[in-house]
Parts: C-alpha cells; structure tokens; sequence
C-alpha cells in the first residue's frame, strides 16, 4: 500500500498579508471571515474579484496639483493629499493637521474596517477648536495611481464644542488605474458643533470601500453628502449615532453608475436619544448595465421620543440592462416617533419629457435637463454653491458621455 | 380623563381570548415524534396512493437536510420536533352525508366559533370546509357546487376522487425545497382543502374554511391548493381558532393557488390563532408558507389577510406574475399585543410583460410586541412596463413595542414604475381629545381610529368577514394607547 | 349654565389662566375677544377638558355639575361642544360613522337606546343643508382633505347633528372667506333656541356682525379686564387693543 500524504491548507484570508498579526487589531481581523453575498449586509454586492486580487503596497508618485486642479479648484481650499494610502508631503499644507500614526483603539466586526485598523497606513487627525470656525474649507485627497495598490486611510475628525467646518472629500482614481482604496473615517461632532462633509468619488476602474462612523451630541449638526459620479465598484458605509437630544443628521447622495459599475450605499442612522431629527436624500441614475445599490437603515430605540425620521431614494434607469436594488428598513421601538420612507425606481417622467419636447428641446437635451434637475435636488442642499455648481457640471458631462 | 393609560393597558390584557375553550371529542392520535413510520402510518390511515407516500418520504429525506430559518425578526425557544403529535383525528370518522351526521359536540364548537355551519349556509350562502386538528370534518354545499363543475372538498376527498389533478398540482407553486417548513409540511399534511374552478365558471358563493387546532401537542400541517381555470372566478376564506394552553403548538400549512388565463383568485384570511396569554405564555407558532402563480396572461391573485392571532406569525402570501398584464395584490392587517411577534409580508415577482402589483400592509403594535413588514418587489429583466405600488404603515401603542419595516426592492427593468412608502407613527393624542369632546370614550375612538386606518385592507374583505375581522381588531386592541 | 369661578390653569409650569370668573345664561351670547396669548384657546381647552392643561385653581359648574371632575366625553355628553380652532383629521373614518358613533356614545350616557337608522340620517339631511354642506362631505373621511372652510362648516354641523346645551366656538371665523363666514353665522344663529347658550373666541369684531352677542369680555394676559355689550366689541375694532391695556393698567 502506498501511502500518501494529505495536508490540509487552510486558505488564507485576503489581504491577511497586509495587517500586523501580533496587535490585537490583527488578531480581531484575523477571526473575521470575508464577506460573501449570502450575508446579508452584502447580499447585492459581489466582492468575488477583490477577494483574488493580487494587491501589493505602493509608494508609486504620480498625483500632481493640477490632476487635482482640474476637478476641485484648489486655491479655495487646505490641500492635504495622500496617494496610494501615503501622505503626499509635498502636495500638503498641514496647518492645523496632524498624520494619523497610531493603531485605532476600537476593533470593529465590519471586515474593511477591522483591515485598515489592523494595517493602516496614514491619515489625519483633524481636530476643530471649540467655538472656531475652520477658514478655509479642507480638501482631502484619497487617491490611487497603482492599479495594483492597496491603501487603506484612517481619518479621525473632531469638531469640538460649537465649532464649524466644512471638508471636501476627493477619492480619486487615475482613469488607467485600478487598485483598491480602503478607508476608514471616525468623525466626532460635538456639543453644538456644525460638519459638512461633501465627498467626490471618481474613481475610474478602482474598488472602493469607505466606512464613516459618527457620533453626533447634542444640538450638533452633521451634513454629508456622497456623489459617486465613477467607480467600478464602490461600497460606502456611514454609520450615524444620534447620542443626545437635538442632534441631527443629513445623508445625501447621488450616483451615476454607467457601464458595468456598481455603486453601493449603506446607511445606519441610530436615534439613541430623545428630540433628534435625521433626513435622507439619496438618488441614483443608472445606465448601461450598471448596478446601484441603496440600503438605508433607520433605528430608534425606545428612549427616542419624539424623533423625526424622513429618508427617501429615488432612481431613474436609463437602460433596460440597469439594476437598481434599494431596501429602506425601519426599525422602531418609540412610540412618539414620526418616521417614514420612500422609493421609487423607474424610468423617467414621459409627460415632462413630452413636454420639453414639444417646445422644441432635443430628446437628448431634454433628457439631460431632467436627469440633472432630478440630481439638483440633492445637489443644492450642499451649503457651498462653487462646489454645488462644480458637481451639477460634473454630473451633466457624466450623463452626457453615456 | 376618567380612565388613564395604565388601567385601559391592564383592561385589554385582561381581555380573554374569546375562542380558548376546548372541545371534549375523543381523538384518534398516532404517537408522538417524526419518523418514517409515522408518515406511513398517516399515509395509511388516509388510505393514499403509493406516489402520495413517495411524495411524502421524499420530503420527509430533504426536510431533513435543511435547517430552520432564523432571519426573520422574531424570537422563540428552539422546537423540538419529536416532541409533537403529527396526527390527530377527531373520533369517529365515517364518511359524511349531510351535517346532521356530524358530531352535535363538533357542531356545537363551530357554533361557539360564531359559525354555525346551519346558519351560514341559510343566510351567507358560504360554502364552508372545516377543518380540526388535521382532519376535515365537513363541507357543506359540496352538491350545488358540484353542479356548476366546481370542485370543493377536502385534500384527503381529492386525493381519491381526483388524483391526477392533485398528482399534476401539489408542490408545483410551493415546491417541496421551498423552506424549511414547507418541506415538513409536505411529509406529513393530514389534511387541508381543495378547490377547482371549471374554465370559464364564476364561482358563485364565498368558499370558506375553517382552521381549529384542538388536540394538545398538536401540529397542524393543512395543505390548501386552488386551481382557477382559465376565466373562472373565486373568492376563498380562511379563518383559524385554536384554544388556550400553556405550551405552544405549531401550524405550518401550505396555501398553493394557480390561476390560468384570465383567471381571478381572491384568498382572504382572518387568522385568529390562540396569541398566547397576557405574559407571552403558550399560543400558537403560526410558520406558513403561501403562494400563487399567476400563469396566464390577465390573471389575477389577490391576498388579503387580517392577522390579530398567534404568538408568532412568520407568513409571506406571494404572487408569481408570469403571464403578461397579470395582476398581483396584497392588503394586510397585522396586529400584535403583548408578547406576540409578527413578521410578515409578501413577495412580487414580475416576470410577464405589463403585470402590476399592490401592497397595502398595516402594521398595529402594542404592549410588549414587535412587528414587521418584510417584503420582496422584484421586476425581472423581461417585465417590461411592470409596476408596484406599495404603502407600509405601522401604528404604534405605548413604547414598550417595536414596529419594523424591511422591503427589498430589486428593478432590473427601465421601463418599470415601482414605488414604496412607509410611514411610521403613533394615534394621535389630538384625535383621540376630538373625539372625546363629540362624545366618544377614549376606548372607542381608539377603536374607530385604528378601524379606520386599517380601513383600505378591512374594506377588501368580503361583507361577512369584515365585520369579524372589525370585532377581532376592537378584541385585540382594547384600550392600548401610548 | 356656566359658571365659571376664579379659574386658574398652567401648561408645563406656566400660568396661562389667572383667575377668569364668567357666568353664562341659558340664551346668552357671551364673546371672549382679547389679543394673540392672552388666553383665549386655553380656555377653550380647559372647558372642553384637554389633558395638556393643568387645572391648578378655581372651579367650573356647568348646569349644577362640576365640569373639572368630569371625562371629555362625558362633558360632552352633558352639552358642551367645542368648535376646533383647528379642526382633527381622521383619516378612514366616515363623518357619518364618526357622527353616529358620537351621537349613540352620548344617547348610551343618557340611558338612551342607539338612534334608529332613519331618524339618524334624516336628521343628517336637515342638518346639512343648514350649513350648506355637500352631500360628498359627509361620506368622506372626517376633516381629510377638507379646506379650511369646509372644515369649520363641518364643526357646525356636528354642533347642529350633536345640539350642545352650550357650544364654543374658538376662533371659528379664523381662515374663512366673507361667504363660508356668512354660511357658518347663519347655522349658528338658526341652532340659536332661548335654552342653549354660545361663547365665541374670537380676535376679530367681524364675526360679530353677523353672530350679535349679549355681552363682550375682553381677555387680556389671562384675566378677563373689560366685560360690556357688543359696542365693546366696537370700540375695540377701532382703538385696538393697546388701547384698553393702557386704560386698564392705568386704572
């Protein structure tokens, strides 16, 4: 009888090689398995081919100011810049700014997360001064030039009591490039404080994946908005917690996915405590055989009373070939509540089309103006009209190119 | 204000479950637990066919390959089930000729059931199959539908009377694979009804069954399956009791409807099973699996259901809409007090051309109890020009309660209009004060407010029923107000 | 009928009513005029027994009854109606269902028999053609989707469906046009007997031309200030208000 040998190799987890195995932040990521369609939170994205990707750290430099430039016009702006998950020094004004250098305290059960708190490698710590208002208006740049890099970001923002501030949040992708953007960001409003955060995605044939979370206190404010005009497969995440009364929270979003991209948004709003009110906008615009994915989730615990809660996701498919799958939730515990949402899918309003039409407007116009009208909906909540001008231009030329 | 919150609280807990009695009629039981031998015995006591046994051995082996399902928002203790009765049989059983046959302490239930078999037939005109434990004991007007080809009778009477229909239909809506429970069910349904609408018949009066578990350790498996051919009409109803006991007992029915071309299939429930007590004690496990299939073009299935019973209800009445313009539609009202937990919903999926579907869900929570809307639009690639419509609204009473929504909405078609909305709110302290300065006690207006706001799906409800199902939500809600 | 002594009343800790003392006679028309938080609306509440106000002195005897003791609806059994300022909705509650519900509640609290169907909805025709109202009104859901107008005609046809012993009208003039105005005045004016009483709230002299009232009380920081016939309500459309705060401040 011959013998043979059997070994049984475990498969390794993706991206095991690149946490630290003997933190504990390591360890946590190690006990996590990777997320498949058959969990629930993942059931319409297919993260399959990020799962084989072969992937290496990068310090490759190749972001310039003007790549830059001609997206957001900086000089209105704080520069701060990293690429393929390094802080470019050179691009940066870090007044005010610290690098993020340490490992986060906080192990988190979410795959990417528990990956970028076990391997990050930069980010900022940005901490707003009690009762100040910051000047000028960040602009954080997260962007890949590697198609075959990984970065993963871990940012820390804090806008301390009665504070205000505004931060642009550019992800950028080199259109050749693909790579995979991994990102973490732990944002703390306080007591009275005002954040808006407005976040650009385009992000070419890049995987994105980007995981807020925030606690807002009381009579705080956090605004944030997501426009993901490109990505080929893009997974935001933002988690809010209502901590104390009067806080409020806005989550805004349009996406314009076109070709074969999908475009996820997770949203988790959590009212904890009573007089809170939190709004939800998010539309999507799909063409060709994209996938849009829309998953909004409202929580009001028993304490909440008296809470507010409205959130509504409308898509218009511009192809037959388009997938939109869209699951608002609902899950109360409070009886003084007021709490609805909506959705609608479809295609666009054939009447208002008609209409344009008859009064001489060129079906493709026409088409235009509608999808761009349904998008400024969103659009004009943002509180900066230079910024709300720029991304009306960018979603219209992204329509019009499809 | 005379009466405060608390004491209008403890009054509708206090309010018994008007259906709790049990019937003294000797029972016919196979031993308790789940085997082989106990679904041949089943088979052979109703004297099957052998491909009815292969039927149920073979899902008897899938069942057992599966594993419960555990994502829907409800909690209980795990079952065991070879600890319950698969088969129980009132005692005598010999066939039926006519009611006066039927055993006067039978007949004396169903009169306490509010359905005096005699008096619906004089007055409503409904045909009526009534089901206890898992056996059927009588069906009324059977002859005067017979002459219009219409075939209405028990599982077990089709099963010998009509086996090709039965052999061609089972399982093929619902199939064995489904779920969980679906598979069980179709290993050891005792009993349940059958109904077949000739091509182009309208049936004339309301068919009607109804559900009682009597037994205690009883599961009950009923099976139900409506065939409408093509052009044909039926309206079908459902009503359950059960009595009041300590430990819970399982329903895990199959409800299979399939309607032809240009068919309409209207299956109404009111589903009053025993909830259990005021602490969450004893009540029934409500786990069915309902579907239709809309397999021609201009068919219809409408679903209406009216739920105020049960500990845990896990139920999804569903429409396959496959033929082209065919209709799908679901009108729910769900109510659950003290510790029930319901978690319920439907599912549409459209795969023909031009098919539209309607979702109506209330939602009523109160005491200690949560309930949950979950539901499934789904427009395929072929469903061009598809449209949904759905509205979920959830009431809430006092904040001890939970009411949760989760719809899945998944478009794959441009040229679909699907739209939902959901509201989430509480009774209105100033229309409950509007209504006390005309008159009204707070009881009653609570009454009248959540009468009215289930209105839409309560008006779905054929003319007799309604007015059941309005006295089953005053039961079920007294005086619960946050 | 009414008599109301030294009432005082707060709303979360503060005092709205400081002490209001009014009596009303069977086939008297009283008017409460006074500005914007002086205490109109409160009044009304507390009358007809809202939850929100706390009762924190004094006492109102309604027919030899204390009203503070009873129920809502048991003060509206005993005759008292209110005519919403703002009117609830109900939505998936016929106005007939709601009127029969309310009428048997109070027929029930009488020791009555329910209404039988036909004297009910004979009494529904008359009764609606005194406020000029559509036949679609009634069948539709109470107050939803009504305009302002058709609401307040609503109220009075529930006050001439219910016929309260005594009924307060709290602002009903307010959001309606000259015609519906005129519509609402003559309903009240032919429910008007020698035995019932009525209490406006108003803001403004206009109702006033159309509904005459006996006496005019002036409401001012939650004490009644000025009390006199309907000339009262004249001068006031003329000086304003400041004009009597400075003469009884200063008196």
């Amino acid at each position: 009888m011959e013998l043979t040998q059997t070994t049984i190799v475990a498969k390794p987890l993706p991206f095991a090689d690149f946490v630290l195995p003997e933190s504990k932040q390591g360890q946590n990521f190690l006990n996590l398995s990777f997320p498949t369609t058959r969990n629930e939170y993942w059931k319409y994205t297919r993260l399959g081919k990020l799962k084989t990707a072969k992937l290496k750290i990068s310090q490759t430099s190749n972001i310039t100011v003007e790549t830059i430039n001609n997206i957001v016009a900086i000089d209105r702006y704080q520069l701060v810049v990293f690429e393929n998950g390094f802080l470019r020094n050179d691009l940066s004004d870090l007044t005010g700014i610290e690098e993020n250098n340490t490992l986060s305290n906080k192990l988190s059960n979410e795959y990417f997360t528990a990956l970028s708190d076990a391997s990050f490698t930069s980010g900022i710590n940005l901490k707003v001064k009690a009762n100040t208002v910051l000047t000028k208006p960040l602009l954080l740049v997260n962007s890949s030039s590697d198609p075959e890099s990984i970065s993963n970001i871990n940012h820390n923002i804090t806008t301390q009591q009665g504070s205000e501030a505004m931060v642009c949040m550019l992800d950028l992708a080199a259109a050749e490039g693909s790579g995979f953007l991994n990102s973490v960001t732990r944002i703390n409003a306080e007591s009275s404080s005002n954040l808006e955060i407005v976040n650009l995605q385009v992000l070419g044939k890049a995987t994105a994946i980007q995981n807020i979370y925030v606690d807002v206190a009381e009579d705080a404010s956090f605004k944030h908005f997501g426009f993901s005009l490109i990505g080929q497969l893009t997974r935001n995440n933002i988690n809010v917690n209502l901590n104390k009364t009067g806080a409020y929270a806005e989550l805004n979003g349009v996406y314009v996915p076109s070709g074969s991209q999908h475009i996820d948004n997770h949203t988790y709003i959590d009212h904890i405590a009573p007089n809170c009110n939190s709004s939800e906008l998010y539309r999507g615009i799909l063409s060709n055989t994209a996938t849009g994915v829309f998953n909004g989730k409202v929580m009001v615990r028993q304490a909440a009373q008296k809470t507010n809660a409205f959130q509504a996701n409308n898509n218009i498919l511009l192809s037959d070939k388009a997938t939109m799958n869209s699951k608002p939730e609902l899950e109360i515990y409070a009886d003084d509540v007021k709490c609805s949402h909506g959705s609608t899918t479809g295609q666009m309003d054939k009447d208002a089309l008609f209409y344009l039409q008859a009064r001489g407007i060129k079906k493709t116009a026409a088409v235009k103006l509608l999808v761009t009208a349904f998008a400024d909906d969103v659009v004009s909540r943002v509180s900066d009209e230079h910024l709300a001008e720029l991304i009306n231009a960018m979603i219209e030329k992204q329509i019009s190119e499809n | 204000m005379a009466t405060t919150e608390k004491e209008l609280l403890e009054k509708v807990t206090k309010t018994e479950y008007k259906y709790g009695f049990t019937t003294n009629i000797e029972s016919d039981k196979a031993p308790k637990g789940l085997n082989e031998d106990i679904i041949r015995l089943i088979s052979s006591k109703k004297e099957e066919p052998q491909w009815l046994l292969d039927f149920r051995l073979k899902s008897f082996e899938i069942w057992k390959t599966m594993k419960e399902p555990n994502w829907a928002h409800v909690k209980y203790p795990k079952i065991d089930f070879q600890d319950l009765y698969y088969y129980a049989a009132p005692k005598p059983k010999k066939n039926l000729e006519s009611l006066d046959e039927v055993d006067p302490e039978l007949l004396d239930t169903f009169k306490k059931l509010g359905i005096s078999i005699e008096e619906q037939k004089r007055l409503s005109g409904v045909a009526v199959d009534i089901v206890m434990d898992s056996v059927s004991v009588a069906t009324t007007f059977t002859k005067t539908l017979k002459e219009k080809g219409i075939i209405f009778c028990s599982m077990g009477e089709a099963v010998k009377n009509y086996p090709e229909l039965i052999q061609e239909h089972l399982a093929s809506v619902v199939p064995v694979k489904d779920n969980f429970y679906a598979a069980l069910n179709s290993a050891v349904f005792t009993d349940g009804s059958f109904c077949y609408i000739p091509k182009g018949v309208r049936c004339p009066m309301e068919l009607s069954t109804y559900f009682r578990i009597n037994e205690s350790n009883t599961g009950q498996f009923e099976r139900t399956l409506v065939i409408a051919d093509e052009d044909s009409y039926v309206s079908y109803l459902e009503g359950c009791t059960a009595p009041m006991r300590d430990e819970n007992q399982l329903h895990a029915a199959v409800v299979e409807l399939k309607a032809a071309k240009g068919a309409e299939i209207k299956y109404s429930t009111v589903q009053n099973w025993y909830p259990g007590d005021k602490n969450g004690k004893g009540g029934i496990y409500n786990f069915v699996t309902k579907r239709g299939i809309c397999e021609g073009d201009h068919s219809k299935i409408s679903w209406t259901q009216v739920e105020t019973g049960s500990a845990i209800t896990w139920k999804y009445p569903s429409c396959i809409l496959k033929g082209n313009h065919s209709i799908g539609e679901f009108y729910s009202v769900a109510v659950t007090n003290n510790h029930q937990q319901a978690d319920t919903g439907t599912k549409m999926i459209h795969i023909g051309k031009n098919t539209k579907s309607t979702i109506i869900s209330k939602g009523v929570s109160a005491g200690f109890s949560n309930n949950s809307y979950r539901g499934l639009v789904r427009i395929n690639k072929s469903a061009t020009n598809a449209r949904n419509f759905s509205q979920c609204d959830s009431l809430l009473m006092g904040d001890q309660c939970g009411a949760h929504t989760f719809p899945y909405i998944e478009t794959e078609n441009s040229s679909a209009q699907v739209e939902h909305e959901a509201t989430t709110s509480k009774i209105g302290e100033d229309q409950i004060f509007y209504c006390n300065q005309r008159g009204i006690a707070t009881e009653k207006a609570i009454n009248l407010i959540v009468n009215g706001y289930a209105k839409e799906v309560l008006n779905k409800l054929p003319m007799e029923f309604a007015v059941e199902a309005q006295k089953l939500l005053e039961i079920s809600l007294e005086g619960s107000v946050g | 009928m009414l008599q109301i002594k030294n009432l005082e009343a707060s709303i979360e800790e503060k005092q709205i009513l400081k002490g209001i003392n009014l009596e009303i006679k069977r086939g008297e028309v009283h008017a409460i005029m006074g500005p914007n938080g002086s205490g109109k609306s409160t009044l009304a509440s507390v009358l007809a027994g809202k939850e929100d106000y706390e009762v924190t002195n004094g006492s109102v005897l309604f027919e030899g009854k204390e009203l503070l003791e009873l129920a809502p609806e048991d003060r509206a059994a005993e005759g008292l109606f209110l005519a919403f300022q703002y009117p609830v909705e109900i939505p998936g509650v016929s106005n007939i269902n709601f009127l029969k519900t309310a009428i048997n509640s109070i027929r029930e609290y009488k020791g009555m028999q329910p209404i039988p169907a036909k004297e009910f909805l004979a009494k529904v025709k008359e009764k609606k053609e005194l406020v000029e109202l559509q036949s679609t009104l009634t069948n539709r859901s109470v107050n939803e989707g009504f305009s302002g107008g058709e609401k307040k005609r609503n109220e009075i046809f529930q006050m001439a469906m219910l016929n309260p012993k005594l009924a307060i009208l709290d602002e009903t003039d307010s959001g309606l046009d000259i015609d519906a105005l005129r519509i609402v005045a003559n309903g009240v004016n032919k429910l008007k007997t020698k035995d019932n009483a009525v209490l406006l709230i108003t803001h403004y002299q206009r109702l006033l031309d159309y509904i005459v009232p006996d006496f005019v009380h002036v409401l001012y920081q939650g004490r009644i200030i000025k009390t006199g016939g309907k000339e009262l309500a004249l001068e006031l459309e003329e000086k304003g208000y400041d004009w009597i705060q400075e003469t009884e401040v200063s008196a």
